[in-house]
């Protein structure tokens, strides 16, 4: 059937029909209590496989040209092996016009979680807020249920400064100011609530 | 596709089957919505970060790397246990149902982009400006005490609520928060655990303040002559608690620990940086990839940028041999300018439980003219 014949039937029918849209009561939209939620569980991985380049990629150079290294990016397992420089992401933002970075640098690793839960809320008068309850009473929030657990697994990165935003980039230079490597899980309890509120 | 659409939808309008119109909204309905920022309030939260040693679940291991010692060898640093919780968890040692409304809905943590034209004097005119801030200071008919907990309602300016305020019942917005860390050297001896625990704290009245700045607003985030553009800072962190408790005890978090130090009715409120008065804190990072942080310089007298005719300040400071109108500029910088108090009602040292009192301790109105920091290689 075309579309044009689709569509003339589609209207005869509703125009003939005897059946008709008609408002639901109060009552019976008490009783509707649609399933407004998403439930999440997720898992991020970084790098892990190394990378971003392979140390055969061109442009991805020793990063001092000199000594046995053969690129500054490649796989962990080069990494390891004295091969290689990097093998985890980066992420480096400049602050300002004079050529400085701040880098997330050497992302790698796992993490995971169970259970994060998008819905959304009605404040109602029943919720305890220490009384804020009544006046927000009615105001719709955006719910986010924290995970009861966040797990890390091998999971690390350098906080660093440097000069250039590529490792790659001639003269490159860094500081690393700290970084992180966590394994295991993190405890979570009780939920974010986002709304829009008003400019102060 | 979208044709399909509008043709289904022009058709059921013609069919007449809709009894749905568009109403105006009436004043008291518009007058609720004014929705530009967005809040956050945390509710019956808790978080709790701990390693296998301080009793957490089997591999749990929390390692903070690069940093090293005198003689250049790695320092780990492990975080046996951070938490962030209700208050009453005893140093972080009783957590279970112990949870904490961070923000109020009637007044939540924020994080909105405002108009620089209306904000600071005119420091930041024409600039858009991204600010996050905890939950604002209150009128003191409605606020508690920031730092005693004991305390009701109409004592204070802080409006985080502690935990079964006036009786109430309510877990309140005022969290417990603690740091066990032990660090360990290449040489085993050197060991050492330290902890740092706040009770009953909150944040109210903080704030974070971003913007950019271009080559016109004549900063230089180098320290050389030319000015830059970048991102410019200005904020104002407080810090309050109940008590904070520093303390030094085995590797695996038993209880067996030393004498501690506490500060009874902490309150700390740094000011740093400050658009108004040309103060802006600014970060760089220099050709070597080395640290360099400023709060900038206050204007000298003659600046261009300060208001006046002659922009002069008499060798003798007064209002009569300066510009009366630049001379009004200081005397407002120094007078409502942003200004750092820490004070601390009861210093305490000893056993837990029988501290000696060494009484109250307090830095009032301190304000930072200038301020650089430069890391270097060790």
């Amino acid at each position: 059937m075309s579309f044009k014949y689709l569509v003339s039937t589609f209207c005869i029918l509703t125009s003939v029909s005897s059946f008709s849209l008609e408002q639901i009561g109060d009552e019976e939209l008490s009783s509707v209590s649609g399933q407004n939620g998403v439930y999440l569980s997720g898992e991020l991985d970084f790098n892990a496989d190394g990378g971003p380049l392979a140390s055969s990629d061109i442009g991805n150079t020793d990063p001092d040209d000199t000594g046995a290294m053969l690129a500054t990016w490649g796989s962990c397992a080069e990494k390891a092996a004295g091969d290689v420089a990097r093998c985890g992401a980066r992420m480096a933002v400049e602050l300002n016009d004079s050529s400085g970075w701040v880098a997330y640098d050497e992302i790698k690793g796992k993490i995971s979680f169970e259970g994060l839960t998008l819905r959304s809320r009605e404040i109602t008068a029943t919720d305890d807020f220490g009384g804020d309850e009544i006046a927000a009473a009615g105001m719709t929030v955006l719910e986010i249920g924290m995970p009861e657990k966040l797990e890390f697994e091998n999971f690390s990165y350098d906080i660093t400064t440097s000069n250039h935003g590529r490792p790659t980039d001639t003269d490159y230079s860094q500081q690393t100011r700290y970084g992180i490597d966590f394994n295991g899980s993190v405890q979570l309890e009780g939920n974010l609530l986002v709304f829009p509120t008003g400019n102060p | 596709m979208l044709r399909l659409f509008s043709t289904l939808s022009l058709m059921l309008l013609q069919c007449g089957l809709s009894h749905a119109e568009l109403a105006d909204l009436t004043e008291s309905e518009l007058s609720d919505v004014s929705g530009e920022g967005i809040g956050l309030v945390y509710e019956n939260y808790q978080i709790n970060m701990q390693s296998e040693v301080m009793g957490g679940e089997t591999g749990n291991d929390f390692k903070i790397t690069g940093i090293k010692d005198t003689s250049a060898q790695d320092v780990t640093v492990r975080i046996g246990q951070f938490y962030l919780a209700g208050s009453g968890t005893d140093l972080g040692t009783n957590l279970a149902g112990k949870t904490v409304n961070l923000g109020r809905l009637s007044n939540p943590i924020t994080i909105d982009l405002l108009d620089g034209n209306t904000l600071g004097g005119g420091a930041y005119a024409d600039k858009s400006v991204l600010a996050i801030a905890m939950p604002t200071q209150v009128a003191f008919a409605q606020g508690y005490d920031c730092t005693d907990s004991s305390q009701g309602v109409g004592t204070g300016t802080c409006s985080s609520r502690p935990n079964n305020a006036d009786g109430n019942g309510f877990r309140g917005e005022r969290f417990d928060m603690g740091y066990k860390i032990n660090r360990t050297f290449v040489d085993n001896a050197k060991d050492v655990n330290l902890n740092f625990h706040a009770q009953s704290a909150n944040m109210d009245g903080s704030f974070w303040r971003f913007w950019g700045s271009d080559a016109s607003d004549g900063v230089s985030v180098d320290g050389n002559a030319s000015a830059d553009s970048g991102l410019m800072m200005e904020a104002q962190i407080n810090f309050y608690a109940d008590k904070l408790v520093f303390n030094s005890c085995d590797l695996d978090g038993s209880t067996a620990c030393g004498e501690q130090v506490g500060f009874e009715e902490f309150s700390m409120e740094l000011a740093i940086g400050s658009a108004k008065y040309f103060q802006p804190l600014t970060i760089d990072v220099s050709d070597s990839g080395f640290l360099h942080v400023q709060i900038q310089a206050l204007p000298s007298p003659g600046d261009a940028r300060l208001p006046g005719t002659t922009k002069l300040i008499g060798a003798d400071g007064l209002v009569g041999t300066s510009d009366a109108v630049t001379h009004a500029w200081y005397d407002d910088y120094y007078e409502n300018g942003p200004k750092t108090n820490i004070s601390i009602g009861n210093v305490t040292v000893g056993p837990a439980g029988v501290p000696e009192s060494f009484g109250s301790a307090s830095i009032q109105g301190m304000q930072i003219q200038y301020l650089e920091v430069i890391s270097h290689e060790l």
